[in-house]
């Protein structure tokens, strides 16, 4: 059996990457920072070959057809390839020179980085679970990284648990449409559903596929793990867990239910609009109550998930390629506002309630100025990548009829706009409530928030430079 | 309803597995319930002799009984005072667990039910051991990169629990 | 080509604003000159490639990105001849004002910013006339707004200055929520924003009627609203006056050049719009009523600068007229003019303060022709300008609206419009005469050190001065053959005259408004030649003037003051601690709720989260399952 190893290229780097840090990590007598500056590289080469793959229009199938190495997952490479290596900038100042696990750290990033990559290559469901139960424990482990604080280990705690529960919805998804299908290969389902089957065994594991996914991506009522397991993790996880594991979601999750299933899309449609609508509006309203920025920003994301959810529901070539195009933009700028917030770090750790940005848009002008501009672009205002990322979706939506939805989205961004910029009017129109001691720059946390910003402005203001290679990297 | 002896047999696992299972989550003592989860995990194993999936059931056998519990029985011995342990269980929990794992079971089981068809899978008279076949597709056919995949998994625990014990440290 | 000399153009001023704000910190006095450069280049190419492409009833049309594959919101430009006399104002008065800036703020430490957002404005001013579209329209407005509000601000140690800032701000808002929903309309009733195609459809009749048959109507007078705020029109003119605040040139540039004509070029922009909706009559009047209000508080004032704000706005009430009655070239003609004459006057003005050591008020002045001679002259040449001294350019273009008001048949308005030109006159040469002639009545320790401006400032000042003089008379000779109306015409001719083809003989609107204008600057000497201003008013009428009619005060008294109450008590009192709180406290009560029949919080929460995630899952299967 030849493998046809320049496939797998963006994934044996960062194996190898996984491999060279792992070595690195053994001697004490180096500097632990130098595996996070190997996994920046690392994770750098495997962007470019992506991206080179990308522009060659590389593609094809691997080891028996589990591996479907196209277009369409190498646009989520370069999402996964380019949050990780941003989560690694702000992370470094974060956990500082001193932590000497930070190898672990570093590895598990790069694992859950690696799962996150089979999942959108993965052609048969058991290689999307492989992927998934990967980047999933790799996260749970993360998420508990902070040992001494009470509320990160718990967070880690938590997380396992609802992880575990749901990757048995999960697996029992495959098994029942194992059971209906008699294959667990995403082609061959697709050729063995028959046009509106409608046999019970299939509807109910689509469904269970939906609660997998919907718990990794975090749709109400799946959802409730996020505001906790993101308060309580390390803020540089935090920023990890909202971006690339969400996009990756998403990712198999297009994939199965656009490909595989699409022959029973009537069915599945009812459920993930249903979803879509409530995801985004129980995110924005619960968002608005929020007096910690963490809890904020997680609510917000799981909103978030819902406008993505949007482009699931419009069913189209154009839904695929705007929900490719806003999860790029969402993890970027998502990364931003979580780097902003630790870049607001004070004496006593870092400044979590939204009070506390009182006033910060005159003392900490970059600060403010970072997360004014991520928050914006959150919120979808132009001309910020945000807006263009909204509008392509929506405009899918509109094209497959889903003007209901459309409506209720507009609407909740509008409720958005309140609690995003109810901390950009703290900073620059409140006097600050005390007097707080913050932390000097970290200089690499800026040059992350840096590449954020401008990730944000240039999506906003040059959108097709990013979108058409989304539009030409759809499956269908 | 006549029982041959095969049938007679399964149900005996079957109730075993089931029963088992239940003393599981409602018996108090702590080392109880890990032995009557061993008595489950067993019947499992004959579960999947009725399937002729042998490899399986002696995977179960030696994975699950004689690793898996012993080390959940270490651990529970090794805890110290978790021997006195009584595990409570409220009446709230009781109650919001019942109904819902109840409904939960009762719509899958009305999936089992309202399925018109069950596709037949022929697995041939010929009762020859499955353990080759399986090492065949997970050496050289194509499960070979979930086997890989699922070596990477297993040290992904390694780590995770290899970093979760470990002291936080900090260089001076 | 056209794609690359516009872009040129217009990223040259973008450039200059990046080096400024940038690298400002290091250029000392340079700053000015790559300024006044990024300037100088676009009004190069204005004057010496678009010009004489657009001549001939040419276009130029260049689409420099795709932003979004809807036509309206892709950032294309076109450039006809209207854009092309906007060109030539902004950059070509620009220019001279950046160049009298240099000298202006050479004391200044914080001139870098200042030079970058004087940049910053002209590129926003150049997107809002070049756009083809009225999105990139309203993007420069919100550009030139928001520089508005920071050179307004710019020294913001000053509380009023930062007020100014403030107000005109606020004010503006207004004014752009009009504009937005005019636009929102448009959008709604052609799917495009697009000038070519709205027009277009708009002409063909083929629109949806979102608002029945008014449907143009409203849109065209939501659009007004937004021309209302940023020109300084009644009711919203209150801003200008404030925003004096600024910096001189500043005020020569934005508040009296170019950013406050956006408005008239708007309309003048819409013309077919407002043609068919025959909203134009709503416009004139608007118009020729600020005008003459406006002119009335320019006699009471004292602060020279506000004196010139009051003129500003008084002057594009007749702009206002030009546009509305249907003669679109002559509102653009007089808009031409006006930037010469007026910020010429404003670029004196300021030559006065810095003279006089930043003196604002009239009466401590007096005397100073002898002392200041260009700036007194070239004052002079302004001011004649303005009140329609026979053959000076203000002359040619305001004749042109009054004659066409009158042949539209809106002879009230040209009756108001006379007595405004009257008053024009007699202001002017109230402040002439007040500062310039009769005793000197400036501190002695100011006159100790007065001196005439240094040469960057002055030479400026004599190179507006020289169109304030001809500029009129080139290109308004003759009537509608003249060269500004063939220039014109293929954008804005004489369409709608209300039917009447014909037009009267211009020379008799000529001699009764030279004899206006002559009569206001003989009463101004009969009053003012010898007389010190009387420092505090006695007579209501003139109370009431020198008081602005009170209507700072009653904006105050009925908008600000119940606005401030009401989101007071309805969003801070009601929505944030009312609402917002009691969702945080229903919140943490649910929860607690769940806790108290589950667990405590730390363990009890995953448990309810867990039967959370099975009811969703119960509900949806039991849907597939049965209801389905």
């Amino acid at each position: 059996m030849t493998i046809n190893w320049q496939l797998l290229m963006p994934e044996l780097i960062i194996i190898l990457t996984f491999i060279l840090v792992a070595i690195f990590d053994l001697f004490n007598s180096i500097q632990k920072t130098v595996a996070a500056w190997l996994t920046i590289v690392g994770c750098a080469i495997a962007l470019y070959v992506s991206i080179d793959m990308l522009q060659v229009g590389m593609e094809g199938t691997e080891f028996s057809n589990m591996i479907q190495v196209d277009k369409y997952s190498l646009f989520f490479n370069v999402i996964f390839l380019v949050s990780t290596i941003l989560v690694v900038l702000i992370s470094m100042n974060y956990l500082g020179r001193t932590d000497r696990r930070q190898g672990e750290y570093y590895l598990l990033i790069l694992l859950a980085t690696l799962g996150m990559m089979l999942m959108a290559s993965g052609n048969e469901l058991i290689v999307v679970f492989l992927g998934l139960e990967l980047m999933s424990l790799s996260l749970y482990v993360l998420a508990g990284y902070f040992q001494r604080s009470m509320a990160s280990s718990e967070a880690g705690m938590k997380y396992l648990l609802l992880g575990a529960f749901a990757s048995g919805f999960f697996l029992y998804g495959i098994a029942l449409i194992y059971g209906g299908a008699g294959t667990t290969s995403i082609p061959k389902i697709a050729s063995a559903i028959t046009v509106n089957a409608t046999s019970p065994l299939l509807l109910s594991g689509m469904f269970l596929l939906v609660v997998g996914f919907g718990f990794k991506v975090a749709l109400v009522p799946f959802h409730q793990w996020a505001p906790d397991v993101y308060e309580g993790a390390p803020t540089s996880i935090a920023a990890f867990i909202s971006a690339g594991p969400k996009a990756a979601g998403f990712a198999a999750f297009l994939r199965i239910f656009l490909e595989a299933l699409q022959n029973i899309q009537s069915e599945w449609i009812v459920v993930v609009t249903i979803l879509a609508a409530l995801t985004m509006t129980v995110g924005n309203l619960v968002a608005i109550a929020q007096r910690n920025i963490k809890r904020m920003l997680a609510y917000s994301s799981i909103a978030h998930a819902g406008y993505v959810l949007v482009g699931l529901a419009a069913a189209n070539k154009d839904g695929i390629s705007s929900a490719m195009f806003y999860l790029l933009i969402y993890c970027i700028m998502n990364i931003g506002a979580f780097g902003a917030v630790i870049l607001a770090r004070t004496e006593d750790g870092e400044s979590l309630m939204i009070s506390d940005y009182a006033g910060l848009g005159f003392k900490k002008p970059l600060l403010a100025l970072f997360m004014t501009l991520m928050l914006l672009s959150l919120a979808g205002f132009p001309p910020t990548a945000g807006f263009v990322g909204k509008f392509y979706i929506f405009r899918s939506a509109v094209e497959s009829g889903q003007i209901w939805l459309v409506i209720i989205g507009a609407i909740n961004t509008a409720i958005s706009a309140f609690y995003y910029l109810r901390v950009v009017v703290a900073m620059y129109m409140r006097e600050p409530e005390e007097e707080l001691d913050f932390h000097p720059y970290p200089s690499l946390l800026i040059v992350a928030l840096t590449l954020a910003a401008i990730g944000v402005v240039l999506i906003g203001i040059l959108p097709s430079y990013f979108l058409s290679p989304a539009q030409i990297s759809t499956f269908l | 309803m006549e029982l041959n002896p095969q049938q007679l047999v399964f149900y005996l696992f079957a109730l075993l597995t089931i029963g088992s299972a239940v003393v599981v989550v409602t018996i108090r003592n702590i080392v109880y319930a890990a032995f009557s989860l061993m008595v489950t995990l067993f019947s499992i194993a004959g579960l999947y002799v009725f399937l002729q999936a042998d490899f399986l059931a002696a995977t179960q056998v030696i994975v699950y009984v004689g690793g898996i519990l012993v080390l959940i029985l270490f651990g529970v011995m090794m805890t110290s005072g978790s021997l006195d342990l009584k595990l409570k269980l409220e009446r709230g929990q009781l109650f919001w667990g019942g109904v819902v794992s109840l409904t939960i079971f009762g719509l899958l089981l009305s999936v089992i039910t309202n399925t018109p068809q069950w596709e037949n899978v022929d697995i041939g008279a010929s009762q020859e051991p499955t353990t080759r076949k399986i090492g065949e597709m997970i050496m050289k056919e194509e499960y070979l990169l979930p086997f890989e995949i699922a070596s990477i998994l297993l040290l992904v625990a390694l780590i995770g629990a290899a970093l979760i014990s470990r002291k936080e440290v900090r260089d001076e | 080509m056209s794609k690359d000399l516009i872009t040129l153009l217009l990223i040259s001023p973008l450039i200059g604003f990046l080096i400024n704000g940038l690298f400002g910190k290091w250029l000392k006095n340079v700053s000015g000159w790559i300024a006044s450069l990024a300037v100088l280049i676009p009004f190069i190419i204005s004057a010496f490639f678009v010009f004489p492409a657009v001549r001939g009833g040419g276009e130029l049309k260049a689409m420099l990105y795709e932003w979004i594959p809807i036509e309206s919101l892709n950032i294309g430009f076109h450039v006809d001849a209207l854009t092309t006399v906007m060109l030539l104002v902004i950059t070509g008065v620009g220019f001279l004002i950046h160049i009298y800036s240099i000298g202006y703020m050479s004391h200044d430490s914080g001139r870098a910013r200042y030079f970058a957002y004087l940049n910053l404005f002209v590129f926003a001013m150049l997107i809002l006339v070049l756009g083809n579209n009225y999105l990139m329209m309203f993007i420069g407005w919100e550009g030139v707004g928001l520089c508005s509000y920071l050179l307004i601000g710019f020294w913001f140690d000053r509380k009023s200055a930062t007020d100014a800032g403030k107000k005109a701000f606020i004010v503006n808002r207004i004014g752009d929520f009009g504009f937005l929903l005019g636009m929102f309309t448009l959008f709604a009733a052609f799917g495009t924003l697009n000038f070519d195609q709205v027009f277009g459809l708009a002409e063909t009749n083929t629109y949806e009627q979102v608002f029945g048959a008014s449907t143009l109507i409203v849109a065209t007078l939501l659009l007004f609203i937004g021309a209302v705020g940023k020109s300084a029109q009644i009711p919203l003119y209150v801003w200008l006056p404030d925003a004096m605040e600024g910096p001189t040139p500043v005020s020569a540039l934005i508040h009296a050049a170019t950013m406050v004509t956006a408005g008239v070029y708007m309309v003048a922009r819409s013309s077919i719009l407002f043609n068919l909706a025959h909203t134009g009559v709503v416009v004139a009047w608007i118009g020729v009523l600020t005008a003459l209000f406006a002119a009335t508080m320019a006699l009471a004032a004292n602060d020279i600068k506000r004196v010139l704000a009051y003129s500003t706005v008084s002057q594009l009430g007749y702009m206002f007229v030009g546009v509305g009655v249907g003669a679109y070239a002559s509102g653009i003609f007089h808009l031409m003019t006006h930037a010469f004459f007026k910020g010429l006057m404003f670029l004196t003005a300021g030559s006065v303060m810095h003279a006089l050591s930043d003196e604002l008020d009239m009466r401590k002045m007096g005397g100073l022709r002898s002392k200041l001679p260009i700036t007194y002259w070239t004052f002079l040449i302004g001011a004649l300008a303005i009140a329609g001294f026979p053959l000076l350019s203000g002359f040619w273009s305001k004749d042109e609206i009054l004659h066409n008001a009158w042949d539209s048949g809106h002879q009230i308005i040209f009756g108001i419009g006379l007595l405004t030109a009257f008053l024009t006159a007699f202001y002017m040469f109230r402040l002439i005469f007040v500062v310039f002639h009769g005793e000197s009545r400036v501190d002695s320790e100011v006159e100790s050190h007065l001196h005439e401006s240094p040469p960057v400032m002055w030479i400026p000042l004599v190179l507006l001065a020289i169109p304030s003089l001809i500029i009129g008379a080139i290109v308004g000779w003759g009537g509608e053959h003249s060269a500004i109306h063939n220039f014109l015409k293929g954008v804005t001719g004489f369409v709608a005259h209300h039917g009447k083809a014909e037009h009267s003989n211009p020379v008799p609107f000529m001699i009764i408004s030279s004899i206006v204008g002559i009569a206001g600057i003989l009463v101004a000497w009969f009053i003012y030649r010898s007389k010190t201003p009387v420092s505090e008013p006695t007579n209501p009428l003139h109370k009431l003037l020198a008081n602005k009619y009170y209507v700072d005060e009653i904006y105050n008294a009925v908008i600000v003051q119940p606005i401030r109450g009401v989101s007071h008590y309805l969003f801070w009192k009601i929505m944030d601690v009312g609402i917002i709180d009691g969702l945080v406290n229903l919140t943490a009560f649910i929860i607690r709720g769940i806790g108290g029949s589950i667990r405590r919080l730390q363990t009890g929460v995953v448990q309810a989260y867990v039967v959370s995630m099975v009811i969703g899952i119960i509900i949806f299967l039991g849907y597939y399952l049965f209801i389905r």
